[in-house]
């Protein structure tokens, strides 16, 4: 069984050690690039999400590589997202290929234990509980390094330095071993990012983003808007996580629940019902980061996501009752780069004249 | 007596009978916005976030209309999360409410409900009680315009599965109008939202034209519920919105069965549910190749004349070239 899975994010390094753990061989798809959107764009439904599209082609390449199992989280609903697995096997079948569709789902009928027995090539539970630990732990330093990066890029002297440093340490998180060596690793990897050159004084803004979790978390699709950010100064703080969107896909997230019980609890006067996807915490987010005192947000959603319009109808008003501004990026196969630099400067541009001439001093962000 | 409005939008096409009765036996008046036109939809772009489809901007041109002309104490809109269990309604849908409270300022007073099959504290039944009780009328009578508004919607649901007939519902009532039986044609099956094929502006009254050329039509809502989930069995996933199961089901079934010669399935720019169920259904009907199929998007730009010329061509290809164009009456219509 060769198994593969659609990038997303750092996805891919917990991901390797998982298998790795269990003794199941993994491909990894070919990197994100402009062959896996247009192929993913000609054979998807045209109105379907971006998302989709990518994952589609990561599948093509993957197959093509010598995959023959794919492995696809589902879920129960509202959000589209549920239904990618059985539409995307149906368009890879119409294309001929031959493979294996194992669906890890939340929905009440199917048996997430077995299913996750089935991906780990039915090792016993004593090979697959540690493994899943693994997996988490290496998940939780990738995140580690990447919120660094975000704290780091806004003060950086030469830019393209945290990059650097970001992707080496990815490459030294993927190498480490046992958990001993991954402490050992986080301890590497505060110390490389520490030792890029930093304007100390620079006056940075915070901003916060949040959106839809696919785009929010594989630079690819977003255009690697963080680091846009980053570069001009601007210290980038994600409402949504890689690790909790897992745990919440399996049911083993009693503090995720907690914290999404208190966004919702946030967003309720706006938004008092979940609308799937993550709509109320886009809005609760939105909430929060206002209480925050940050400078400003950025709402991130592909072109024809459900939830997403549902959370951005409402932003407007929200953001109009804190007075916290708000930049709006719809992305789909289309997204010119050029544009969105160009939004994105007059947006840090709005930003740095509202610090300017604001009164009200700022509370503490950086936490 | 004091007058509710109701916006003629999304699941009003299913729950009219519903909530007709359960006001009218509480005795309030009940006021619809107009039928859907041009204005309406004018005023609801005009309101509404761009990347809403059109559906969801209709509404917003509905409550709009209820508020600016016909002067109403209070406005429904209930948040109807899910009308089945297991199962939900489009995330927009769950959002409507809030969306039109957040995008139009002076709205009348609105009666909230959240209708949440899903958990028995959110149930139809318990959701109407507390409206009820909310309006300020007494628990018997509560629960006695629960039970008359709930065989009304019974009695609507299966005089169509009965008679086999489609809904029409000129203003205020649904009624059934018999089929011709004499010079029937062939059957077409018009599957989309209820929304969307029964609003006769946004459908371009596909089903009229049909009707009166002499097809015979068939719409989701005249297959029997159990029929649709047992046709959808062999998709190894849930179909976890309700309308678009029952769109994917009575698609599924009907070709299974063979029963009609054409499909024509009418979905808006955008809709999300649609986007991915178009893909299945189109799966099924080139695997099969017997049933010939059209599916029309329209949004708020959708121009007449190009619809009419899609329907004639796939009426021509149903009849394998013979002529089936309009005449200039019809075109008229």
């Amino acid at each position: 069984m060769r198994i593969t899975s659609p990038h997303m994010g750092i996805l891919e390094i917990p991901l390797r050690a998982f298998f790795r753990r269990v003794n199941v061989d993994f491909v990894t798809p070919p990197k994100n690039s402009k062959r896996t959107l247009s192929l993913g764009v000609r054979y998807a439904p045209e109105f379907a999400c971006l998302p989709l599209k990518i994952t589609l082609g990561n599948f093509i390449e993957a197959l093509e590589t010598g995959a023959d199992t794919i492995a696809m989280a589902g879920a129960s609903g509202p959000c589209r997202f549920g239904l990618y697995g059985i539409v995307q096997a149906k368009i890879l079948e119409k294309l001929g290929y031959k493979f294996k569709l194992i669906l890890v789902n939340q929905d009440e009928n199917t048996d997430i234990k077995t299913k996750i027995k089935e991906l780990a090539g039915n090792a016993s539970w004593l090979k697959i509980i540690p493994a899943v630990f693994w997996m988490y732990a290496k998940l939780r330093a990738c995140e580690f390094a990447e919120e660094l990066s975000f704290k780091t890029r806004a003060y950086e002297l030469n830019p393209g330095d945290t990059t650097k440093a970001f992707k080496e340490a990815l490459s030294l998180i993927e190498k480490a071993e046992s958990y001993s060596e991954l402490r050992e690793t986080r301890k590497k990897i505060r110390a490389l990012f520490d030792s890029i050159p930093k304007d100390k004084n620079r006056e940075v803004l915070y901003v916060g983003t949040f959106g839809e979790i696919y785009l929010m978390l594989e630079p690819f699709a977003n255009h690697f808007i963080e680091e846009k950010l980053g570069d001009h100064g601007v210290v980038v703080t994600r409402a949504v996580t890689l690790s909790g969107w897992l745990k919440e896909l399996v049911h083993l997230d009693w503090f995720g629940n907690f914290a999404r019980w208190r966004l919702r609890r946030v967003a309720k006067p706006y938004l008092s019902c979940e609308v799937g996807g993550e709509g109320i915490v886009s809005v609760g987010s939105a909430i929060t980061f206002a209480r925050l005192g940050y400078d400003g947000v950025v709402h991130i959603s592909p072109f024809t996501c459900m939830p997403e319009i549902v959370a951005k109808s409402i932003l407007t008003k929200v953001c109009k009752d804190y007075d916290l501004p708000l930049l709006d990026l719809t992305f789909d196969e289309h997204t010119g780069e050029a544009g969105l630099i160009t939004r994105i400067e007059a947006f840090v541009d709005l930003l740095r004249r509202r610090r300017k001439y604001r009164l009200k001093p700022r509370n503490s962000a950086y936490t | 007596m004091s007058k509710i409005g109701i916006p003629q939008c999304l699941l009003f096409y299913r729950f009219f009978p519903f909530w007709k009765t359960f006001f009218s036996e509480l005795g309030y008046e009940i006021v619809l916005s107009s039928q859907t036109n041009k204005s309406i939809l004018e005023l609801g772009v005009k309101h509404c976030v761009d990347d809403a489809c059109l559906p969801v901007k209709l509404g917003f041109g509905h409550v709009l209309d209820l508020c600016e002309n016909k002067n109403v104490d209070y406005l429904f809109l209930p948040r109807i999360i899910s009308i089945e269990k297991r199962s939900y309604t489009c995330p927009k849908i769950m959002g409507f409410p809030d969306m039109i409270k957040c995008n139009i300022n002076n709205l009348p007073t609105s009666l909230d409900i959240t209708v949440d099959m899903r958990k028995p504290k959110y149930s139809l039944h318990s959701a109407f009680f507390e409206l009820g009780k909310q309006l300020g009328k007494s628990s018997t009578q509560v629960k006695k315009a629960i039970k008359q508004a709930t065989l009304a919607q019974q009695a609507f649901q299966s005089s169509a599965l009965q008679k086999k007939n489609i809904i029409f519902h000129p203003h205020l009532n649904f009624y059934f109008e018999p089929q011709k039986e004499a010079n029937k044609k062939k059957k077409i099956g018009v599957l989309g939202h209820p929304y969307l094929i029964y609003d006769k502006f946004v459908s371009f009254r596909i089903i009229d034209r049909l009707v009166n050329l002499g097809y015979s039509v068939v719409t989701p809502e005249l297959i029997p519920e159990d029929q649709l989930e047992e046709s959808v069995k062999d998709i190894p996933h849930h179909i976890f919105w309700h309308e678009g199961e029952s769109i994917l089901g009575t698609a599924y079934y009907l070709l299974d069965t063979l029963q009609v010669n054409g499909l024509i399935l009418i979905i808006s720019f955008e809709c999300g549910e649609d986007a991915l169920l178009r893909e299945l259904l189109e799966h099924k009907t080139q695997k099969e190749g017997k049933v010939a199929y059209m599916s029309l998007v329209v949004d708020e730009h959708t121009g007449e004349a190009g619809v009419l010329t899609r329907l004639e061509a796939f009426l021509d290809t149903l009849n394998h070239g013979k002529k089936a164009l309009f005449t200039i009456e019809e075109k008229q219509l």
